[in-house]
């Protein structure tokens, strides 16, 4: 393989990575989110339930991005860290603040709503400054002169990083009930499914024209055109098999899948896009590592990401079976 | 920008300095994790099952107190220490990548079974996940030290167009630091779990509750605190050989040798005053030092003078905690054998002073675990890549005073809380105290 096909192949590797932690935090972000919305402290209790096993083990995928970019792209991480610094350790912050909360609503049970409500804030933070970040990506970062991010908080506001971010927390939210509904299908929740489907069409369609107005030059790749599809079949379908349980989660994963075959199609081959001057823009070309660290993370994603997908299906399983869904995990905890 | 290094200096070091708090009670909490679940899957005695479930629900809190304080660190490289990072990345980040695929990836998804999975499933699948965190859990740290020591002893990469590139992974992971450095961290960590848990038995010993269980614990953890604490001076002799010949001016500088001299003695004592370049109140055995570095009484032993000062790492603080380290060892060493002592007469239950006193003992393994490390790092400086990188130059250049001074703030704040919720929290559970568990379904 020539160097090239090492730069492309560790780029979807990060991309993989960064999707997985969407995919698999993402339910656990999206049930953050709807816990404000349960009534009574059972009631959010189910729900953090469903994720308590394995919301650590999702979150390891962002570090496994983050080690990954580190390696890959020495620059970037610096550049764009130094850049948004305060920004990023409110989003560390969100996570301590979920971690903590989500094992404490175990441990303290006379203060559970209040963990829960805990867990909900540093979900949004989180998802929040996450789905902000893409946003801001999408569109292109505010450069100061090449190799040098602006540090001027005004010059990364912009209406379409809003959207995405608004539109994003309704389909994790969605991504979530639907998660929790296929753990339990029978329960009661706290937004009714039809409520936020009909949420999700809306945000994906304020997602769709923003797209147009902002970014047209990048919705006639063929990876835009597949991406759209994906996730126009991933609602209609959620829509179509609303009443079965565990398809309506299916469909929202195909969603998901669709959403990140838009965004990496139209970021590649750029891993730090800029706005207004695109010949300073990093791509892989330009940033990446040696080839030869650029073939051992290679090697070791085919290896390893395959392997950490089986024992976590496993795991899943296991904890998962029907058998074992009424059992309250809080019984082995506190 | 001598504030901001600094500033960035002192954040890096307390977070992780709070970090490691966690992570080495988790590696000693599931050293006995494992060894009670194999004693009940060998026996089956329900005793063993109460004792490890007592012992994973301490891990709960202790693990997602690790979790909590370990997610700003490998980003904190990035942002913090920009050159640093866009220097060495490539090689470094290789290493946190192989990290939290192999390790991080494991533990963090078996442990679910262990906290959550008792009666769901089989007692082989429990005991499996139990061998796999420990193993998760201990594969994460040798990375992590791994990596630290290539800072201390960099192997294995060329510079190319001005950037570290790596050339030999085995070599980089293995440079002339990592092994001795792993077998005396890990020994440390083994060493701390096995005092916390003695200390929480024989605080139940002492009030006269729980008596079959803290017994048990008292027998499995006394026998291992005493063989810990011994290896550690041992590993510890080697490990100084290590430095001596690898980062030679911290090797100085730890024994407080100013002037290069023929039958150096080992100080056990004094306060060194680096502008004079003396020892005052030195006290130690004469001739011991070259003894050890040498095998000759009268063996040379180089003193820092023969190093450029620019070069010199603060010899107060390194001298002071290392040898602080070394009495806290000592110190334990003493303590665990007495323990040993009275169990092996059968007069541990009736020695109430003893027991009083173990729970005592705990805070000391974390503070020599502390100051070694900070003997360690601050022993690298001014280099934080010994002879290719200065600290000077490894910061991130374009963060403002007033960000690091509000993220400062914030990071300590946040992790004395998660700090102190975690210690209030494990001393509730110990109170209540280990449950007999249900009779398997
Ligand atoms: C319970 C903890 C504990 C105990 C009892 C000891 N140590 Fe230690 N020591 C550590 C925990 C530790 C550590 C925190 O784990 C360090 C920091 C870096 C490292 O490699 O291990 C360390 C560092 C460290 C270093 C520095 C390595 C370097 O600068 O790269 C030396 C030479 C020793 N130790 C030697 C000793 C000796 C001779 C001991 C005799 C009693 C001893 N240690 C007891
Ligand atoms: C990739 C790994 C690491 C890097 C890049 C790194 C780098 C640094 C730097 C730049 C400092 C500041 C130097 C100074 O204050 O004098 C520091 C300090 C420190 N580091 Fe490391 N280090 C690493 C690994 C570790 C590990 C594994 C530990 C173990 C716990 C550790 C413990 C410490 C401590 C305790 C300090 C505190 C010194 C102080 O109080 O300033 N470091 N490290
Ligand atoms: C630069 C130094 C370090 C970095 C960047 C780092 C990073 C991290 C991160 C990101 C986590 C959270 C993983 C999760 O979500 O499960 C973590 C946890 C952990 N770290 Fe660290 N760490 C450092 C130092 C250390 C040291 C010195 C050790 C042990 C010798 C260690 C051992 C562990 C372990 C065992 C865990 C599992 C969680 C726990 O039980 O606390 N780490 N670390």
């Amino acid at each position: 393989m020539d160097l090239q096909s090492y730069q492309t192949g560790v780029y979807f590797l990060v991309s993989l990575s960064f999707f997985l932690f969407a995919l698999l935090d993402g339910f656990d972000l999206g049930i953050g989110l709807l816990l404000p919305f349960a009534r009574t402290r059972e009631a959010s209790g189910r729900l953090v339930a469903h994720i308590a096993p394995f919301w650590d083990g999702n979150e390891i995928w962002l570090i496994i991005a983050g080690a990954l970019v580190f390696a890959a792209y020495p620059v970037l991480l610096g550049m764009l860290l130094g850049a948004i610094y305060l920004p990023f350790l409110l989003f560390i912050a969100g996570l301590i603040v979920r971690a903590m909360a989500l094992e404490y609503s175990y441990h303290d049970p006379a203060r559970q709503r209040l963990w829960h409500l805990a867990a909900a804030g540093g979900s949004g933070l989180v998802s929040g400054i996450a789905l902000y970040v893409l946003g801001v990506f999408l569109l292109g970062l505010p450069f100061e002169s090449a190799g040098v991010l602006s540090q001027h908080p005004a010059d990364y506001a912009a209406p379409f990083p809003l959207l995405v971010t608004l539109a994003g927390w309704v389909i994790l939210a969605w991504h979530g009930l639907t998660y929790a509904l296929s753990q339990a299908p029978a329960a009661a929740t706290p937004i009714s499914l039809r409520t936020l489907w009909w949420g999700v069409v809306s945000a994906s369609l304020a997602l769709l024209i923003g797209w147009i107005l902002w970014l047209p030059q990048t919705l006639w790749r063929p990876s835009a055109l597949i991406g759209i599809a994906c996730c126009a079949a991933g609602i209609a379908g959620a829509r179509l098999f609303l009443q079965r349980p565990g398809w309506a989660f299916r469909f929202s994963c195909l969603t998901l899948t669709g959403l990140w075959t838009l965004i990496t199609g139209s970021l590649y081959p750029a891993v730090l896009p800029a706005r207004l001057h695109p010949e300073w823009t990093l791509t892989i070309a330009s940033d990446s590592a040696p080839a030869s660290t650029l073939k051992l993370l290679l090697t070791l994603g085919l290896i390893l990401v395959p392997i950490i997908i089986a024992y976590t299906w496993f795991i899943h399983r296991v904890l998962c079976r029907p058998k074992n869904r009424s059992r309250n995990p809080a019984d082995s905890l506190a | 920008m001598l504030t901001e290094l600094l500033i960035s200096r002192i954040q890096f070091g307390v977070s992780l300095g709070i970090h490691y708090l966690f992570p080495v009670t988790t590696l000693g909490l599931t050293l006995f994790i494992v060894i009670t679940e194999t004693l009940y899957l060998a026996r089956r005695k329900e005793l063993y099952r109460t004792i490890s479930s007592f012992l994973v629900k301490i891990l709960a809190l202790v693990f997602v107190a690790g979790v909590a304080t370990g997610l700003l660190l490998p980003f904190s490289i990035g942002a913090n220490w920009a050159r640093f990072s866009s220097y060495a990345g490539a090689l470094l980040g290789s290493l946190i990548a192989l990290e939290s695929l192999t390790a991080f990836a494991l533990e963090s998804a078996f442990i679910a079974i262990l906290f959550f999975g008792r009666d769901r499933v089989s007692p082989v699948t429990y005991w499996l996940s139990a061998l796999l965190v420990f193993v998760g859990a201990h594969l994460s740290a040798f990375w992590i030290v791994a990596a630290n020591s290539w800072l201390q002893t960099p192997a294995g990469y060329a510079i190319v167009d001005g950037r570290v590139v790596l050339t030999n992974l085995i070599e980089a992971l293995l440079n002339h630091s990592t092994l001795i450095r792993f077998a005396h961290v890990i020994t440390a960590a083994w060493l701390t779990g096995a005092l916390l848990i003695a200390g929480i038995a024989a605080t139940y010993l002492a009030r006269g509750q729980h008596g079959a269980v803290a017994r048990k614990l008292l027998a499995l953890a006394l026998p291992l605190a005493l063989a810990a604490a011994v290896a550690q001076p041992i590993i510890g002799h080697f490990h100084i050989m290590q430095v001596l010949h690898h980062n030679p001016e911290k090797d100085a500088a730890y024994e407080g040798i100013f002037k290069s001299v023929d039958g150096a003695p080992l100080l056990a004592f004094g306060i060194p005053d680096e502008q004079h370049q003396v020892i005052h109140f030195a006290a130690g055995a004469p001739r011991l030092l070259s003894l050890l570095e040498s095998g000759d009484p009268m063996g040379h032993v180089t003193g820092l003078e023969a190093f450029p000062c620019e070069n010199w790492p603060p010899v107060n603080v390194i001298f002071t905690t290392f040898h602080l380290m070394i009495m806290l060892g000592v110190a334990m060493i003493a303590v665990a054998g007495l323990g040993v002592f009275l169990m092996w007469r059968g007069r541990l239950d009736s020695s109430r002073t003893y027991l009083r006193l173990l729970p005592w003992v705990i805070p000391l393994p974390y503070l020599a675990n502390q100051v070694g490390w900070i003997g360690a790092e601050i022993g690298r400086q001014p280099w934080i890549i010994y002879k290719v990188m200065r600290t000077s130059e490894a910061s991130t250049v374009t963060l403002p005073l007033w960000q690091l001074s509000v993220s400062f703030a914030g990071i300590l704040i946040v992790y004395s809380a998660i700090t102190f919720i975690t210690v209030l929290s494990i001393r509730k559970l110990v109170q209540k105290g280990p449950l007999p568990s249900l009779p398997q379904e």
